[in-house]
C-alpha cells in the first residue's frame, strides 16, 4: 500500500461495507437506468413497427432518400468508439494513464465524428424538404402525402439517439478531465465503467437503427 | 455528502486486449454482412434477417463490452426484464394490426345495419331499447356515486 499514490486509492463511501459492494451498487443502478432507456427507445421502435406495417410501400420508397453509406460509416465509427471505451477501462486496470487519456480522447473524437456525419445528413434533408408532418415539402418523392410519416419517425429516432451521443460526449469530457486529475487507477475506475455502459447502450441502439432506417428493402 | 475513506480497491482482472479487438472485428464483419444481406431480397424475411444480425451484434456488445458475461448474473436478469417488457409492448400492436383484416371484413357487414338502427333510435327515443341486450335503466334504479350527486 505504501507505494500507491493516495489519490489513486478507492474512495469508499461510508454507507458501503466494501469497495466491491460500492462498485456492484453503481453497476446495478446504471443497468436499471439502461432498462428505462431501452423502454424509452422501445416506444419509438414500436411506433416504427406499426407505421412500417401500415405503410410498407411508403417506408420502402422513403428510405431511398437516406444515404446508407453515411449510415454504415457512422456504424463503424460508433463500434470503434465502443472498442476505445473498453480499451480505456483496460488501460485503467493496467495502471496506464496515457492510454486511458488516448482512448477517451478517441471516444470523444468518434462521438464528434458521428455528430458531424449526422449534421451532413440532416442538412441534406432540410434542404430537400424531407421533414416530418406539415414541414414536408419534397415533391419528387413517389407518395408525398404519406412520406412525412417516415421522416417523422426518422427524425424522432435519430434525433433522440443523437441527443444521447451529445450527452455521452459530455460524460467522456468529464471522465477525461478526471483522468488527467489522477482520479482513476487500477484501484478505482468505476466511473469509466459506468460511462462506458451508457456509451455501449447508445451504440447498441444505433446497431438496430441502421438496418431498420437505412436498409429496409 | 457522505464521508469517503481511501482504501485499497478490488483487484482488477483485466482481459486480454485481443479479446476486445476480436469482438470489434467480428462486429465490423457483421456490419458488412448486414449491408450485403440488404442487397438480397428474402421477401418477408428481409426484416427478420436484418434483426437477427443486429440482435447478435447487440449480444456481442452486451456480453463482452458491457461485461455481462463476466459480471453478476443479476445484471443480465435486469436487462432481460426490460426486453420482456419491450416484447410485450411490441406484441400487442402487432397482434392488433395483423388481425385487423378479419375485423374490417366483419365491420363491413355489421356497420351499415348498425348505423341504421342507431339513426332510428335517435329519431324514436320512446321506442328504446331496440337492440338486444340494451336495457334502458328505470329512473329509481339510477345510483350516482361521487361528489355533487345525491
Amino acid at each position: 500500500m505504501a507505494n500507491i499514490n493516495g489519490s489513486a486509492l478507492f474512495p469508499l463511501a461510508d454507507h458501503y461495507a466494501t469497495p466491491e459492494q460500492q462498485v456492484d451498487s453503481g453497476k446495478l443502478g446504471m443497468w436499471l437506468f439502461l432498462t428505462t432507456e431501452i423502454l424509452l427507445f422501445g416506444g419509438l421502435f414500436v411506433s416504427y413497427a406499426c407505421f412500417n406495417y401500415l405503410h410498407m410501400d411508403v417506408f420502402k420508397e422513403a428510405h431511398k432518400y437516406l444515404d446508407w453509406r453515411l449510415g454504415a460509416v457512422n456504424t463503424v465509427v460508433l463500434l470503434f468508439s465502443s472498442l476505445t471505451v473498453v480499451l480505456a477501462i483496460h488501460a485503467a486496470q493496467k495502471q496506464k494513464k496515457y492510454l486511458i487519456v488516448i482512448n477517451i480522447a478517441l471516444t470523444i473524437a468518434c462521438g464528434i465524428a458521428f455528430m458531424a456525419v449526422k449534421y451532413v445528413e440532416y442538412s441534406h434533408k432540410f434542404h430537400a424538404g424531407l421533414l416530418p408532418g406539415s414541414y414536408f415539402t419534397n415533391a419528387t418523392i413517389a407518395n408525398p402525402d404519406q412520406a412525412h410519416i417516415y421522416f417523422g419517425i426518422y427524425f424522432l429516432m435519430t434525433g433522440l439517439h443523437g441527443f444521447h451521443v451529445l450527452i455521452g460526449i459530455g460524460i467522456f469530457v468529464w471522465l477525461l478531465l478526471r483522468t488527467i486529475k489522477n482520479d482513476f487507477s487500477s484501484q478505482y475506475y468505476a466511473p469509466l465503467e459506468l460511462g462506458g455502459l451508457y456509451w455501449h447502450l447508445v451504440d447498441v441502439i444505433w446497431i438496430f437503427l441502421f438496418p431498420l432506417l437505412y436498409l429496409i428493402s | 455528502m457522505s464521508n469517503v475513506a481511501k482504501v485499497l480497491g478490488p483487484k482488477p482482472h483485466p482481459h486480454s486486449v485481443w479479446l476486445y479487438w476480436g469482438v470489434f472485428l467480428t462486429l465490423i464483419v457483421l456490419t458488412i454482412l448486414t449491408v450485403m444481406v440488404a442487397q438480397h431480397d428474402f421477401g418477408e424475411l428481409n426484416i427478420v434477417v436484418a434483426l437477427l444480425i443486429a440482435s447478435f451484434k447487440a449480444a456481442l456488445v452486451a456480453g463482452f463490452f458491457m461485461h455481462l458475461l463476466f459480471d453478476s448474473k443479476f445484471l443480465s436478469v435486469v436487462l432481460c426484464t426490460s426486453l420482456v417488457l419491450l416484447a410485450l409492448f411490441l406484441l400487442f400492436p402487432i397482434l392488433d394490426f395483423s388481425s385487423r383484416a378479419d375485423l374490417d371484413s366483419a365491420e363491413a357487414n355489421f356497420l351499415p345495419r348498425d348505423q341504421e338502427v342507431y339513426k332510428y333510435e335517435l329519431e324514436h327515443p320512446d321506442q328504446l331499447p331496440l337492440r338486444p341486450g340494451l336495457q334502458q335503466p328505470q329512473k329509481d334504479e339510477l345510483i350516482f356515486i361521487g361528489p355533487g350527486h345525491h
